[in-house]
């Protein structure tokens, strides 16, 4: 999978109106591109101390870095930010910078890097910058699974085409669930262990019914059956009967599956006719919430059995609950 | 999955690409077949037996993309889907 980036002019388009940057100057040739998730914070390279920031990242400078440069002389100014704003830096932003001094104003203007300014504080900047760059730089993946929201838990329904992931989804959203995504989830891993899923974009709200076709579960069942986008938390994967393959029977091993190197609990549910599959699927979810919560109800039967024997207790009736 | 797996390059050449109707013509050939079967664009990668997933690769006029299989009959299915792209899904235009 090749690196992602992000030109410049998305971010502005993306973030600008609400982190209120404001170009200082022009972009000098090529949309630059974002290459890097981290945001540099160069106190050290504009003095001349550290090396050079990264290639493709974003600067950010806060009050103390402009009340450094405001004390410096003109001179001495333009070399320190010609330390920092170098042709491979895709853009500086200056933050606490609603009023900047003439002399910042021309040493800014005249870098070779794109600079920008925002009245906001330099950690309110940084925050809401790099969990944008997060998850627009993340790894992404389209995956065959059918993603659902049951009782908020995000379940991916995995399995040969034909085994019935749709169906499945159809019969959970009219139970009240919420359909994210039939049949091609577009996912991305978000750092450190976060997988986020969402439909391709002309397929939104859409699901393929065998003998059908596509039906549309927005105007049928409305808002309520459906959600943009969801984190994925279990895969549960639709199985085929098979009489001689061994069944986890105890729930004691939890199995995991690895999607863009982010590892889920994995179930696998076989399939026989008659059996709703629907209904299993909310008690995944609703044990996997249980288990977050910190209860284990197959280790607690464990726990509850080894007990019995070793206290070597009875099971017995109550004598006055006989009817 | 087979032993061997097989890709071919292939342009879509209709002018209205993968839509839906050709689409689903792609899905009914390649369902036909026991091997794997999936359409590669770029980064993404679906399954040809699925129909939202191959309109999920919106491929337009002129997109390139790579047929690849796996399974017993992988030769005949990437013949009868290449063929089918190539014949334009044998719609009329």
């Amino acid at each position: 999978m090749k690196a992602k980036q992000i030109p410049l002019s998305q971010i502005i388009n993306d973030c600008g109106d609400f982190l209120h940057l404001r170009a200082l100057n022009e972009i000098r040739g090529s949309d630059p591109n974002i290459e890097r998730s981290d945001i540099g914070i160069p106190s050290l390279s504009m003095v001349g101390l550290g090396p050079p920031p990264p290639r493709g990242q974003i600067q950010l400078l806060g009050k103390q870095e402009l009340t450094y440069l405001e004390g410096l002389s003109l001179e001495d100014c333009t070399k320190a930010v010609e330390n920092i704003s170098k042709l491979d830096v895709p853009c500086v932003i200056l933050t606490s910078a609603e009023k900047l001094s003439g002399k910042l104003v021309d040493v800014f203007s005249a870098s070779p890097a794109p600079v920008m300014t925002s009245d906001l504080s330099m950690s309110q900047v940084f925050q809401y910058l790099s969990s944008y760059l997060e998850v627009e730089l993340a790894p992404e993946t389209t995956i065959n699974g059918t993603l659902v929201d049951v009782y908020g838990v995000g379940i991916l329904l995995r399995g040969p085409s034909g085994i019935g992931k749709s169906e499945c989804a159809l019969d959970l959203v009219e139970r009240g669930h919420r359909l994210v995504a039939d049949d091609a989830v577009k996912t991305i891993g978000k750092p450190p262990g976060i997988l986020i899923g969402r439909s391709v974009a002309p397929l939104q709200n859409y699901v393929e019914v065998r003998g059908i076709g596509l039906i549309d579960i927005g105007s049928i069942y409305g808002i309520r059956a459906l959600r943009r986008q969801k984190r994925i938390e279990i895969e549960v994967n639709l199985t085929p009967w098979d009489e001689t393959k061994l069944q986890d029977r105890s729930g004691l091993e939890t199995r995991k599956a690895e999607i863009l190197g982010i590892s889920i609990p994995s179930v696998a549910v076989p399939l026989v006719p008659g059996k709703s599959i629907s209904v299993i699927v909310e008690v995944i979810a609703l044990s996997h919430t249980l288990k977050s919560y910190g209860y284990d109800a197959t280790a607690e039967l464990d726990r509850r059995w080894l007990e019995r024997i070793k206290t070597k207790a009875r099971t017995s009736f109550e004598p006055r609950d006989t009817e | 999955m087979g032993l061997y797996m097989i890709e071919r390059d292939v342009k879509i050449i209709n002018k209205l690409g993968l839509h839906l109707r050709a689409a689903a013509a792609l899905v009914q050939t390649a369902s036909g077949f026991a091997s794997d079967i999936h359409l590669r664009k770029d980064d993404m990668e679906v399954d040809a037996k699925s129909i939202m997933g191959v309109l999920g690769l919106e491929a337009g006029q002129g997109t390139h993309l790579k047929v690849i299989a796996s399974g017993s009959d992988e030769e005949d299915a990437v013949r009868a889907i290449v063929g089918l792209i190539e014949a334009k899904f044998n719609e009329e235009e």
